[in-house]
C-alpha cells in the first residue's frame, strides 16, 4: 500500500484531486431518492460499454458490402471471445434503449422536467433520439437481410417527410438504394459523429443535474 | 500549527493503519472487488484484441492428375470443407466449396448440364461458380488451383 499513497500523494500535491473525487463520492442525495433513480445511471453504464465493446468490434469489422457480413461471422466463429463481445454489444444496445425509456418515465411521472429543469429533460430528448439513431444505424451494420430491409423500410419512412423527405432520404442513402455508400455513411454516424455529438450532450445532462440537483418529489 | 494541548486528537499524526474503520473496511472491499472484477473483464477482451494468426494458414493439398479429371469432376475435401476441382470448356481446371451460399446444403456437380444443383432450394451455379438459377446470392467460394507438370494443387481460396 506504501508505493500506492506515495503515487497518490504526487499527484495529489499536483492536482488536488482527493478533494475531488472525495466531493464526488461524499455527494449527497435527496433522502427521497430510490432505485427508480438508477435507470439514468444504468443508461450511462450501458453506452460505457457500449463504447468499449464498439471499439472492440471496430478492430474486425469493415464496413464494405463485400466484406461486412464475412467479417462480423468471422468475429463470431474465429476471433476468441468475438462471441462474448458481439453479443455483448448487441444486447446492451438493446437494454439501454429500454433503460432511457424507463428514466424518461420515471422522470416524466415525478414531474422532475418541471422549472427550473426544462433545459435538462430538452437534452434528455435529443440523447433518447441519438440513442434510437445509434441502435438504427448500428442494425445495417452487419449487413444481412434483417439488416438490408429494417434499412430500406427505415429511409423509405424518412422519404415520406412532407417537402425535406427525398432529400432526408438520398442523404441517408448516399445514393439511389442501400449499397457501399449507405454502409459507409451509417457507419461514420454510428462510431464517429453519434460517439462525439452523445458525450458532448451527456456532459451538459450531467453538468445540469449537478447544478440542480435532484428533483424534489411532487 | 495546531496545539497538542488544546486540540487532543492531532497530538498523534492520524495513521490511516492504526485504526480499522467501517468506512475503510468498505472502502477497502470494494475496491478490491472493483479491481479483481475489472482485471477479469480486461483478460478475454485483451484475448479479443490480440490477432487470430491460425485462420490464415493455407495447407497445399494435391487434389488429381491432369490426365485423373473426367467431366464427373474430382470431389475433395478441402479442410473440412466439401470441394469439387472441374475442368472448364476453356480446358482450364477450376475448384469451388460445395456449400451452398444461399443455406449451407451441399450443391452437385452436374456433368451434362454443365453446372452446380442446390437440392435444397434449387439454386443454380455455372462452371464459374456463379449463381445463374435460384436464391443463392453470391458465388461458390473459389479456390486457387495450381497445375505443376501432371500434378493438381489447391492453395486456399482465390
Amino acid at each position: 500500500m506504501r508505493p500506492l499513497k506515495a503515487i497518490g500523494d504526487f499527484f495529489d500535491a499536483r492536482f488536488e484531486m482527493r478533494r475531488v473525487l472525495r466531493e464526488f463520492a461524499e455527494h449527497n442525495v435527496p433522502e427521497h431518492v430510490n432505485w427508480l433513480y438508477c435507470f439514468g445511471g444504468v443508461t450511462f453504464l450501458c453506452f460505457m460499454i457500449q463504447a468499449l465493446t464498439g471499439i472492440l468490434l471496430a478492430f474486425y469489422y469493415q464496413p464494405t458490402s463485400e466484406a461486412a457480413y464475412s467479417s462480423v461471422l468471422h468475429i463470431m466463429d474465429d476471433v476468441p471471445f468475438g462471441v462474448v463481445v458481439r453479443s455483448l454489444h448487441s444486447w446492451t444496445a438493446n437494454i439501454m434503449i429500454i433503460m432511457v425509456i424507463f428514466h424518461m418515465l420515471r422522470v416524466f411521472f415525478h414531474g422532475a422536467y418541471r422549472p427550473p429543469r426544462e433545459m435538462n429533460w430538452l437534452t434528455g430528448v435529443m440523447l433518447f433520439f441519438m440513442t434510437i439513431t445509434f441502435g438504427f444505424s448500428g442494425y445495417l451494420l452487419p449487413f444481412n437481410q434483417l439488416s438490408y430491409w429494417a434499412s430500406k423500410v427505415g429511409t423509405e419512412i424518412s422519404g415520406a417527410l412532407p417537402f425535406v423527405g427525398p432529400y432526408v432520404q438520398a442523404f441517408l442513402l448516399g445514393g439511389e438504394k442501400i449499397g457501399d455508400a449507405t454502409l459507409t455513411r451509417f457507419y461514420a454516424i454510428h462510431v464517429i459523429i453519434l460517439p462525439v455529438v452523445l458525450t458532448g450532450t451527456l456532459l451538459l445532462h450531467f453538468l445540469m443535474v449537478r447544478k440542480q440537483g435532484i428533483a424534489d418529489p411532487l | 500549527m495546531i496545539d497538542p494541548a488544546t486540540n487532543p486528537g492531532a497530538a498523534e499524526p492520524q495513521d490511516s493503519t492504526a485504526e480499522v474503520t467501517r468506512r475503510r473496511f468498505l472502502g477497502v472491499l470494494f475496491g478490491t472487488a472493483t479491481i479483481v472484477g475489472l482485471g477479469a473483464l480486461a483478460a478475454p477482451l485483451t484475448r479479443f484484441a490480440y490477432p487470430v494468426i491460425q485462420g490464415q494458414v493455407f495447407e497445399r493439398l494435391k487434389v488429381a492428375t491432369v490426365s485423373t479429371v473426367t467431366a464427373e469432376g474430382i470431389r475433395f475435401d478441402y479442410q473440412d470443407t466439401p470441394s469439387m476441382l472441374i475442368q472448364k470448356e476453356d480446358k482450364d481446371f477450376a475448384a469451388y466449396s460445395l456449400v451452398c451460399t444461399h443455406l449451407g446444403c451441399i450443391v452437385k456437380w452436374e456433368a451434362k448440364n454443365k453446372d452446380f444443383h442446390c437440392p435444397c432450394h434449387a439454386g443454380k451455379f455455372d462452371e464459374n461458380g456463379d449463381p445463374i438459377a435460384g436464391p443463392p446470392p453470391s458465388p461458390l467460394p473459389k479456390y486457387k488451383v495450381v497445375v505443376e507438370g501432371a500434378d493438381i494443387f489447391v492453395e486456399g481460396l482465390a
